[in-house]
């Protein structure tokens, strides 16, 4: 029985333990379906908005609104149609008063593009009124008039047009960067409960005479880590399943599911380099304390000391997409690079020298704060009375 | 042989141990006295590396303990711990295997055990679930499982009702046949009496007493008797002989070298005797004298 037996035997007690629990299972699958869930309903609000206001414009063939309420209506969807004077629709878009103005029956203007859903609405609206007018011109049945008329097509001008791909890139790449920062915090936080939940119930001390502390630490890391990974590969499938089986409006992305594909590899990359530099954090501050209730006093740090990652991330992805300076350096700092780097990755905006750096440095960080961690909980496992520092237990374990 | 040499330990200004040393020979039971805080659970703790002593070793056959010589040794804490929401068994088997033992070796030793103590329909049952003294048996358990040389238990009996202490004492004297070396601390003194063949006694730190606890008693130098005539207690007309009461009752403490032969004639030249006891002193009184000194 050598050092990696016993770890591979802790991390196995770690993961059944809890794998077997039904609050577990029940997460897992909750939040898988949450995920997919949330792919769903984007996909209807994007089809299905209450009242979508359009507008129409310039030489419009006469009939026209009523053929958009009529095409809307074949669509489920409810529409508000107005009449705008060519001077005053890039106005209206710009301020946001209407979605997409359909001018002299052919042109769709719109802030940028349209969903396919306006653009169905439009180009069935524009067929029927030419259809209509041909067919009172030439005294022809409904039939012959598809018969020999040619579909329009409406053209799309778009007043500020953003790269589809980039709009599905950025949304990504900030989705996983939530599910990093909230799958990490909770199993680093499970890390620590269970190292606190051993000392509580004192069985820490029949195992540390059997095992080093070291290697109970990283068996116990590994195996909430194990369930971490089965927990992120869950919601990754999820992503992937509802990329595939939803719905989505046709955002114009030929390949937004192998997008999705890509990104769900790298959560699950940078949810272990994240995990293991956050895991021994939580181990180290949870050996530190003696009891559940104490749990709060020690859990807030690394909530706070992960959370620049997050301001990064939000504020650049409500601004230009753009990472500022700082936030890239701080993408190389194993606090936020599992937050920040995959982020870059996914908007497309890393090298690959920089992914190797980070990766480089994540594991030099880890290898540090085992031998941190394993030394503070030595010095700390079978001390049961309230809060020990971390610079006594330090010392303790010297001693 | 379990060797404890010279070991000191204090912790920040307090001294814990201080020189302790005492063998735990195989097949052989020694009990570990002393009072609260007197350093039992520390030496203890410094047989399994929980305690890093500031000097002195501790041995096992004449080499320093390594990681694997220690899966051969067996624990149990005083502060009790077990994973309350794990399976009985499951538990014991994980035990098992992180003492060395096998898949199947390790379910065998659970199931027999298990049974051993009548637990085993509890064997799917967690822990918790279990009352009080069966948790005990399962904490005992874990610390025997995979078969250990050495067992060390700190204060084993603490909370068994006389079954379980029966039980318990039945486990140690089997260990002991097998050639372990045992080394376990009790406020119990009459059990230990009962059941040890050596004991060791810490007092504030230091290790006041050691060895063969026959041997000890009988070097003491005086004796307890406890000689009525004619129905009352009868007071030794020797020099030295004192009375002392104890739990209500009374006894004489005479020298060593008043003998029996002696005494007996005396009493029976004051009258009829109708109880007449002549003993070294008890493991209780060693202890007393030991730890007051």
């Amino acid at each position: 029985m050598n050092a990696s037996q016993q770890i591979f035997l802790i991390a196995r007690r770690e993961f059944l333990e809890r794998a077997r629990s039904r609050v577990f299972l029940f997460t897992m699958l909750g939040l898988a379906l949450l995920v997919m869930g949330g792919i769903f309903a984007v996909s209807f609000i994007g089809s299905g908005e209450s009242s979508v206001p359009l507008g129409i414009s310039g030489d419009s063939p006469e009939g026209i609104t009523a053929d958009i309420e009529a095409a809307a209506a074949a669509l489920d969807t409810s529409v508000t149609v107005r009449n705008y004077p060519a001077a005053s629709v890039e106005g209206a878009i710009e301020q946001g008063e209407i979605t997409a103005v359909l001018v002299d029956g052919s042109t769709i203007i719109s802030n940028q593009a349209p969903s396919g859903t306006v653009v169905a609405i439009f180009t069935a609206a524009a067929n029927s009124a030419v259809r209509r007018e041909v067919s009172a011109d030439l005294g022809l049945s409904d039939e012959e008039v598809v018969a020999i008329v040619a579909p329009v097509r409406v053209t799309v001008t778009e007043l500020d047009p953003e790269e589809p791909e980039q709009i599905a890139r950025g949304v990504a790449s900030f989705l996983a960067a939530v599910v990093l920062l909230t799958t990490i915090m909770m199993f680093g936080q499970f890390v620590a409960m269970g190292i606190v939940e051993e000392k509580q119930n004192r069985v820490v001390e029949v195992i540390l005479s059997k095992v080093r502390a070291t290697s109970l630490l990283i068996g116990k890391v590994m195996g909430i880590g194990l369930l971490g990974l089965v927990q992120i590969l869950a919601i990754g499938v999820a992503i992937v399943l509802g990329l595939v089986l939803a719905p989505l409006p046709d955002l114009g992305v030929p390949g937004l599911t192998t997008i999705g594909v890509t990104a769900v590899v790298w959560l699950v990359f940078w949810f272990m380099m994240g995990y293991m530099v956050y895991s021994f954090i939580y181990a180290t501050l949870g050996a530190t304390i003696s009891r559940q209730e104490d749990m709060q006093s020690v859990a807030f740090i690394p909530a706070i000391a992960i959370l620049p990652a997050y301001f990064f991330v939000s504020f650049t992805a409500s601004t230009s997409g753009e990472l500022s300076p700082l936030a890239r350096l701080a993408s190389y700092v194993p606090l936020w690079s599992p937050i920040l780097m995959p982020y870059r990755i996914n908007t497309g905006d890393a090298m690959w020298w920089e992914v190797v750096l980070a990766v480089a440095l994540c594991l030099a960080a880890m290898a540090a704060l085992i031998a941190v961690g394993s030394r503070v909980y030595r010095g700390a496992a079978l001390r049961t009375g309230g809060k020990v520092s971390i610079r006594e237990a330090w010392a303790s374990a010297a001693e | 042989m379990l060797s404890v040499r010279n070991i000191s330990k204090h912790f920040g200004d307090v001294v814990a141990l201080r020189d302790v040393s005492f063998d735990v020979e195989p097949g052989r039971i020694m009990g570990f006295l002393g009072r609260n805080g007197a350093g039992k659970t520390t030496t203890m703790r410094s047989v399994f590396g929980l305690v890093q002593p500031d000097s002195g070793t501790v041995s096992y056959n004449g080499e320093a303990i390594t990681p694997a010589a220690r899966l051969r040794f067996g624990y149990m804490p005083e502060e009790r711990g077990l994973y309350p929401r794990m399976k009985v068994k499951d538990q014991l088997v994980h035990f098992g295997r992180l003492s060395g033992l096998s898949v199947s070796e390790a379910g065998a030793a659970a199931d027999r055990w298990l049974s051993e103590f009548g637990l085993a329909d509890r064997a799917d049952a967690k822990l918790e679930s279990l009352s009080h003294g069966n948790q005990q048996r399962i904490q005992l358990a874990a610390a025997i499982v995979h078969d250990p040389d050495v067992l060390v238990l700190d204060e084993p009996f603490s909370g068994l009702d006389p079954i379980g202490v029966a039980s318990l004492s039945e486990v140690l004297r089997e260990f002991a046949a097998k050639g372990a070396a045992i080394l376990f601390s009790s406020h119990q003194l009459d059990l230990v009496e009962h059941i040890c063949e050596d004991v060791a006694i810490i007092s504030d730190g230091r290790v006041v007493v050691d060895g063969v606890l026959h041997v000890i008693r009988e070097g003491a130098t005086y004796r307890r008797v406890e000689i009525w005539v004619d129905g009352v207690l009868w007071d030794p007309p020797v020099e030295g002989a004192h009375r002392v009461e104890s739990g209500g009752r009374a006894h004489h403490i005479v020298d060593v070298s008043s003998d029996v032969e002696s005494l007996l004639s005396l009493a029976r030249s004051s009258g009829t005797i109708t109880r007449f006891s002549y003993e070294p002193p008890s493991l209780s009184d060693v202890f007393n004298e030991a730890v007051s000194r």
